[in-house]
């Protein structure tokens, strides 16, 4: 099989999307996949097989290419770029919103990524369920990326009743 | 702003902590914290910074162990004292160079120090003479948990305590131990030793700290990770390789003394002759002159001076200090002059030098 796009080199990459209840499939070489930001719909969800064939795909777009990069932290406004040309990051936030980015940073220069140490604030039970909420929302976001739909909607579940608790906590 | 004479008085920290291993010459633990919901010292605004600065305060007033602390405004010192407070270990080199809203809290007895927006919010600090990484632990934990009660730390299950530079993420703990292992140097064995130690998540550095080079046969032995292993491993971890650094000290000594004695006794000797009556003398030659020194009293050679003085002097030695004994600026060349004075009469008077 040839590439669909190039036409020149064999189709390496098969992806198939269900939307609407209509099945796209399209077939692409490596060097496609990788010009296009279409690197499996796992690196780039914003990928539609059918805007594709439509047409409508923006194709080469910047946030395509390094779809990651270009996110800001909600707290600070610190880029990953600004990150990693200073090497210092913003603020605590920064943690969750680069959770994907730092996670293999860490790996190489730490033992483990997860925290085995001392914890503060143990006796605040508000302190506590806020923790156990950000824990999740990145277990969140990794499902998601993995395209583990089903553990998402559990982890989902989970922050939204967790979030309830503490508002009612906070609301006494 | 003039440092207050309890600061400017002996180093504290050189008389506390168990007496224990004299190659051993000090024990330090550091931990970073930063406050909730304020950014990063370096990306924070002058408000957020002095925000910083008064919730630190109002926990340091509410601490026992440090509620008789100096609180010191970094940026009201001469750019003098802040380096002598550099020099005996009060605060880092990066705190010295100063910047608005930047402070530290000095516990009398010099063992514990809070430093107040510099790279992390709050950088804790406590230290003490000889391998005492245990004491230390216990000291600084306590402090750490009083200044808890009334901190919010920025922390997550995931990542521990949230810190400005990922590569002190988790436990935000520094340990150090700073030894002397002269044997390994003149047997030219001590990059086998140290070699093996970056490997196991620990790292080596010089007197001064991070990026200072290599002097006295004087190494700081810390650890690098922070995250996936426990406060208690870490210092366990570098208990165990001290040991170990130490056991291959003492055979290289014994084994020096034993092929050669002659040339390790005229070594320590010249050194003592030279401390004894040298004019002008460099900070590096100073250092190096009692490394042979302390070695003398390692291996048996001399009986005096103290180790502790030893030590102290190591610290006296330093630009600011040697200033803040004159009472006045002095230049390089002035200060080689009083370094060899200090010095002359250190040996001269025994133990009741100057520290």
């Amino acid at each position: 099989m040839i590439c669909e796009i190039c036409k020149k080199n064999p189709a390496k990459i098969h992806i198939t999307q269900l939307k609407d209840n209509k099945k796209y499939s399209i077939h692409i070489c490596h060097d496609c996949s990788h010009e296009y930001g279409i690197e499996g719909a796992a690196i780039n969800p914003g990928f539609s097989i059918e805007e594709f064939l439509t047409g409508t795909y923006p194709g080469k777009t910047e946030a395509a290419a390094e779809p990651l990069t270009q996110q800001t932290c909600p707290a600070c406004g610190l880029s990953y770029g600004g990150f990693k040309e200073s090497g210092r990051l913003g603020c605590a936030v920064c943690y969750d919103t680069f959770s994907m980015e730092l996670k293999p940073l860490l790996q190489k220069v730490q033992k483990e990524v997860k925290h085995t140490g001392k914890v503060p604030g143990q006796g605040n039970l508000q302190l506590v369920l806020r923790r156990n909420v950000s824990d999740l929302r990145m277990q969140l976001k990794e499902a998601v990326n993995r395209e583990n739909y089903e553990t998402a909607a559990k982890l989902r579940d989970q922050i939204r009743q967790w979030e309830n608790d503490l508002s009612k906590y906070e609301n006494q | 702003m003039e440092l207050p004479k309890s600061l400017t008085a002996e180093c504290g920290w050189l008389k506390a902590g168990t007496p224990s291993d004299e190659r051993v010459v000090s024990s330090r633990i550091r931990l970073a914290r930063n406050i909730e919901g304020i950014p990063f010292s370096q990306w924070a605004s002058s408000t957020d910074l002095k925000r910083i600065a008064e919730i630190a305060q109002k926990a340091v007033s509410a601490s026992s162990l440090l509620k008789s602390a100096d609180i010191l405004c970094i940026e009201d010192l001469d750019p003098v004292d802040r380096h002598f407070l550099a020099e005996r270990y009060m605060i880092s080199r990066e705190l010295a160079k100063s910047g608005i809203e930047r402070y530290v809290a000095i516990r009398p007895g010099q063992t514990v120090s809070l430093m107040i927006n510099e790279e992390d919010h709050l950088r804790l600090q406590a230290l003490m003479a000889g391998s005492n990484l245990r004491q230390v632990w216990e000291l600084i934990n306590t402090v750490d948990d009083e200044l808890e009660k009334h901190i919010t730390y920025a922390f997550s299950n995931t990542f521990g305590y949230l810190t400005a530079c990922p590569t002190n993420v988790g436990t935000g703990i520094r340990c150090s131990v700073m030894v002397h292992l002269p044997a390994l140097v003149i047997s030219r064995r001590i990059e086998k030793v140290l070699g093996a130690v970056t490997q196991i998540g620990l790292t080596v550095r010089g007197l001064a700290g991070e990026g200072s080079e290599i002097a006295g046969n004087l190494f700081q032995l810390s650890n690098q990770w922070t995250l996936g292993i426990s406060e208690q491993d870490t210092i366990a971890k570098i208990e165990k390789i001290l040991q170990q650094i130490l056991e291959q000290e003492r055979r290289a000594q014994d084994q020096l003394m034993e092929e050669n004695r002659r040339a390790i006794e005229d070594r320590v000797w010249r050194a003592y002759a030279t401390l004894r009556y040298a004019q002008v003398m460099s900070s590096n030659e100073a250092i190096e002159l009692l490394s042979s020194i302390r070695l003398g009293r390692t291996v048996g050679i001399l009986e005096k001076p103290s180790y502790e003085s030893i030590n102290a002097m190591l610290i006296s030695v330093r630009p600011a200090h040697l200033q803040k004994l004159a009472g006045k600026a002095l230049t390089p060349p002035e200060r080689d002059e009083w370094r060899a004075e200090l010095i002359r009469h250190w040996i001269h008077n025994g133990d009741s030098a100057l520290t």
